[in-house]
């Protein structure tokens, strides 16, 4: 150590390796450290060009329960701009409302169903989820026949040759059973989720903060998080949005099925059951005493899964 | 005496006329709920469902209308065959042998099927002959729990017809390969599970394995 | 004006120090540097770069998090003894404790922050303009309680130190109602935290009503051990003396808690084990491996023999006074409950997942650097803290002001004294 005189430690000299160790020393966490782990292709980030009064009304956006028909009009305008931003496509965000008197339930016939995957593959045609892996809302389960512990199920049957139904099995899909008592928003901490007038369960993504506790709550495994940018091919695009449903997501942020909210509060049956091709989907309105699914519901050997965990869900299983 | 024994004779003769009078109604059914009226339009026996649509099915049929051969140019033949001559490529693989073509197709209108009380059924309202034997099936079809629902949940109502899903000379449904299976998110992997476990007691019984007798659907 | 000064005054004193200081800061930031560069590319990339899944999507951020909810609240094992009981020895080391809860719920808080899928959104669990979903949901009760008690923590030992710090005494009584609240605030974070798990029927290997119990007991077992820990580390290199009758009530409600753990895991094994239902599957995992996967056995199976050795060491009382095998107790403490309350907890909750299926969880090296960091944030805190902690105790650090207040008066004095001594020889003089 050098010393100036008497000797006492330079001060001078002493400060500057100080700042010149502790800027050292972040330097080379900086260096030592590893940023995301995607390469660019992977990543799709938004390229549309926001002007910074969109950023501005997008980062205090209010929840769409406080926000009033003309506030949420301007929300949907300002997202139908970003949306053609990105995909450079027309893409129309609806804000349709519940249908007055109507429950929706939803029913699926376990002899009919072969496990074909055709529910899974419909609703990824219909609802812009990232592609490529597939974000899936639907998981189809192969059960042995005789038993209905689901540890035991192949989630992965099918290697491309295999034919389906195999013998000795049958077939459960699996997607958000909109439930009466849903344990995914009592748990979510800002609200982001709620229980539409007409039985469906909402997410806003707008609102959702990511902390995923609604997925820990959910029994069915139903809910489902944008772990990246969503990946969301131009071609891929369906123009045919509801704000509540199916417009494109972002990252950070979960989805799950929405019984097509785009499609049925129109009157149209959800994607699902329209590529089922054994027709062992039935939707309907519950409040509608005529209605197909109310038929089954009366008249069929129907179950629901983990009905011990009082959630009341609205999606029945049935057989012949 | 003998007006004696001939008065006992006639009573015990119209004893048994009555006995066999009451055995008759023994054997008739004792609810009052009436005899079903017999109909001449199979549509009736639907009438009191709920209103739907299907689409016609006649548009699919390749050899449509079925008079360009069989109205004069051939001569219907009754007689219970294989088709050796046309439509060899129809397979019947329904029922087992214990019906053929004209069970269904209308020997008289081949432009029509019939129905087992010979009425003419139309190709776009088949489900009117298939629910003759399959009448559970037909029920929860016209219900709602057999068959599809299309295009839409409210308002008037369109079904699938039965020959748009099942080929009705071949009509179980054949095993096909399933869509791709789900794949882990974008930077993991799925590492197949080892299920664990017998299932179902016999597999621990060697000699009570499933035989495998049952018939293997084709 | 004087609070200016007093804070001035601390953040001197924690920006001072020898090389060996200076060296532990710069580590300190290194693993900051690196950890917040780190969550650029998290924040940038999004979640994608942990190893968390739909299927296990809680996973080593929660985990730190759920452990050191408990380190937090160990600091009221001092604050009882110190403030209701009024053992002077605890007196000495209450303010050393509730600064460690301080560092600890700030760490709680930063690893919730990071774990969010969209942190710029962090201000919708504002109740205006925030939509905050209390009391329905048990992660709005969290963030209550864990603010709540860091600024509880914050305020008393500050509001102490202050009035050290300008010689004054403090009102004894507002000290008593705010150890009695954060008594009470302590034992709400960590069951509040264990309700978080407990509320989701979904998962029945969290859906227990010994889970609460079991974290508070885990609580106070690693807790105060990492408080001894510090208090030795604070007596070799900062000179800070601490007497063994604190040191030692420490290491025996560390002893005490961790045989409660004990017991507990045996009724959780017997319950889970002895009629294996399907409900048991998560512990099998843990425990057994579950489907031919058994990520966590080693690490569950390593953290149960930490334990055990931890509580022989402890319960033995020539081992519990020897410095060396106490710091190793301790350290085993730690170390085990950190993987069983951690990883070993919340992981297993997640498999096999609702529908049965077996994913297994790794953390990514980005997740490490990552909680590398909040550590570092949370030491520094802590570093920070006890520096002027310790300078006001020892009476190194107080009001300048005092000081001039004080010169003034020895002055006065000295010019009284002198002032008299003149009148008494004058007096003196003119008698003769």
């Amino acid at each position: 150590m050098k010393f100036q005189n008497n000797n006492q430690p330079d001060p001078k000299r002493r400060a500057a390796l100080k700042a010149l160790g502790l800027g050292a020393a972040v330097g080379a966490g900086a260096l030592a450290s590893s940023g995301g782990t995607l390469t660019a292709e992977q990543r799709q980030k938004h390229h549309g060009e926001e002007t910074f009064e969109d950023h501005w009304h997008s980062f205090f956006q209010q929840h769409y329960q406080r926000m009033s028909e003309e506030e949420i009009e301007v929300v949907l305008e300002r997202l139908e701009r970003k949306y053609k931003a990105i995909y450079g496509v027309e893409v129309k965000v609806e804000n349709e409302q519940p249908l007055e008197g109507v429950v929706f339930g939803y029913a699926l016939n376990i002899s009919k169903c072969k496990g074909y995957r055709e529910c899974v593959k419909g609703c990824t045609t219909e609802n812009n989820q990232s592609k490529d892996p597939d974000l899936e809302y639907i998981r189809v389960l192969e059960l042995e026949k005789g038993t209905m512990n689901l540890e035991t199920a192949d989630h992965y049957y099918g290697d491309g040759e295999t034919k389906v139904p195999q013998p000795g099995k049958f077939y459960l899909p699996v997607q958000c059973h909109h439930c009466e008592n849903p344990p995914c928003v009592k748990a979510c901490p800002v609200k982001a989720t709620w229980k539409e007038p007409d039985g469906i369960v909402v997410v806003d993504y707008n609102w959702c903060i990511g902390c995923r506790m609604c997925a820990n709550a959910c029994p069915y495994w139903a809910r489902k998080f944008n772990w990246h940018e969503p990946k969301l091919p131009v071609e891929q695009v369906n123009p045919e949005t509801h704000y509540l449903g199916n417009r494109p997501r972002f990252q950070g942020v979960m989805e799950k099925c929405t019984f097509c909210i785009q499609r049925t509060r129109n009157g149209q049956m959800p994607a699902c059951q329209e590529a089922c091709p054994t027709g062992a989907r039935v939707f309907g309105n519950l409040l509608d005493p005529d209605s197909e699914i109310r038929y089954v519901l009366e008249n069929k050997n129907v179950f629901r899964l983990k009905e011990e965990l009082n959630t009341e869900p609205k999606f029945w299983y049935y057989s012949d | 005496m003998r007006r004696l024994f001939l008065a006992l004779f006639a009573l015990s003769f119209g004893a048994i006329g009555v006995f066999a009078l009451d055995s008759s109604e023994i054997r008739s059914d004792h609810d009052s709920k009436p005899a079903a009226k017999q109909y001449d339009d199979p549509r009736e026996a639907i009438a009191k469902v709920p209103a739907f649509v299907t689409d016609p099915s006649t548009d699919r049929l390749i050899y449509y209308p079925c008079s360009n051969c069989h109205g004069e140019m051939v001569k219907s033949n009754p007689k219970v065959r294989s088709l050796a001559d046309m439509h060899v490529e129809v397979k019947l693989n329904h029922g087992q042998g214990r019906y053929w073509c004209l069970t269904c197709h209308n020997e008289n209108d081949r432009d029509h099927l019939w129905s087992l009380k010979k009425q003419p059924i139309s190709f776009n309202e088949s489900y009117l002959l298939c629910g003759q034997c399959h009448f559970a099936r037909q029920k929860d079809f016209f219900y709602g729990g057999h068959g599809k629902r299309k295009a839409n949940w409210n308002g008037p109502k369109k079904l699938t017809n039965c020959t748009e899903c099942h080929n009705p000379h071949n009509p179980a449904i054949r095993p096909r390969v399933p869509r791709v299976k789900p794949v882990a998110r974008m930077g993991l992997e799925v590492v197949p599970s080892e299920m664990h476990g017998v299932h179902n007691l016999w597999e621990k019984h060697p000699g009570s394995e499933p035989t495998g007798k049952e018939e293997p659907k084709e | 004006m004087n609070l200016l000064r007093f804070l001035y005054d601390c953040g001197k004193t924690s920006l001072s120090g020898g090389r060996l200081y200076w060296t532990w800061i710069g580590v300190l930031l290194f693993f900051i540097s690196m950890g917040a560069f780190t969550y650029m590319g998290q924040a940038q990339d999004g979640l994608v770069v942990t190893g968390m899944s739909d299927q296990v999507s809680w996973g080593f951020y929660v985990s730190n998090f759920t452990f050191l909810v408990g380190v937090a609240a160990a600091a009221v094992m001092l604050v009882i003894p110190a403030y209701i009981f009024h053992n002077d020895d605890a007196k000495r080391v209450v303010l050393l404790g509730e600064g460690l809860a301080v560092a600890a719920s700030l760490m709680c808080m930063l690893f919730v922050a990071v774990d969010l899928g969209r942190p710029d959104r962090i201000w919708h669990l504002s109740p205006y303009p925030g939509m905050f979903n209390w009391p329905s949901s048990l992660l709005t009760w969290d963030v209550v309680v864990l603010n709540g008690y860091f600024v509880l923590n914050l305020l008393i030992p500050g509001y102490i130190l202050y009035h050290q710090y300008h010689n004054r005494p403090y009102n004894k009584k507002l000290v008593f109602a705010g150890a009695v609240l954060s008594m009470f605030w302590a034992i709400s974070i960590h069951t509040v935290t264990a309700f978080l798990f407990a509320s989701n029927t979904a998962r029945p290997f969290w859906s227990s009503a010994l889970v609460a119990p079991r974290f508070l007991a885990t609580a106070f077992c690693a807790g105060p051990a990492f408080i001894i820990i510090t208090f030795f580390i604070m007596d070799k290199i900062a000179k800070y003396q601490i007497g063994n009758k604190v040191i030692d009530m420490l290491a025996v409600i560390v002893a005490v808690s961790m045989q409660i753990n004990i017991i507990m895991l045996i009724a959780e094994l017997f319950v889970e084990f002895y009629a294996e239902g399907q409900h048991s599957a998560s512990a099998h995992y843990l425990f057994l491996g579950l489907g031919g996967k058994s990520g966590l056995t080693g690490w569950i199976w390593t953290a149960q023999a930490f334990n055990l050795t931890a509580v022989v060491l402890l319960m033995i009382e020539k081992t519990r006074k020897n410095r060396k095998t106490l710091i190793l107790a301790c350290a085993l403490a730690v170390a085990g409950i950190w993987i069983e309350k951690g990883m070993g907890f919340v992981i297993p909750g997640f498999i096999p997942t609702p529908l049965g299926e077996i994913f297994e969880y790794k953390p990514t090296i980005n997740e490490v650097k990552i909680s590398g960091m909040v550590f570092g944030i949370g030491f520094l805190v802590f570093t920070f803290m006890m520096k002027p902690l310790r300078a006001i105790q020892l009476g190194i650090l107080s009001n300048p002001e005092l000081d001039r207040i004080e010169a003034v008066r020895m002055q006065d004095e000295q010019e009284k004294a002198h002032m008299e001594a003149q009148l008494k020889s004058y007096e003196e003089s003119s008698k003769s």
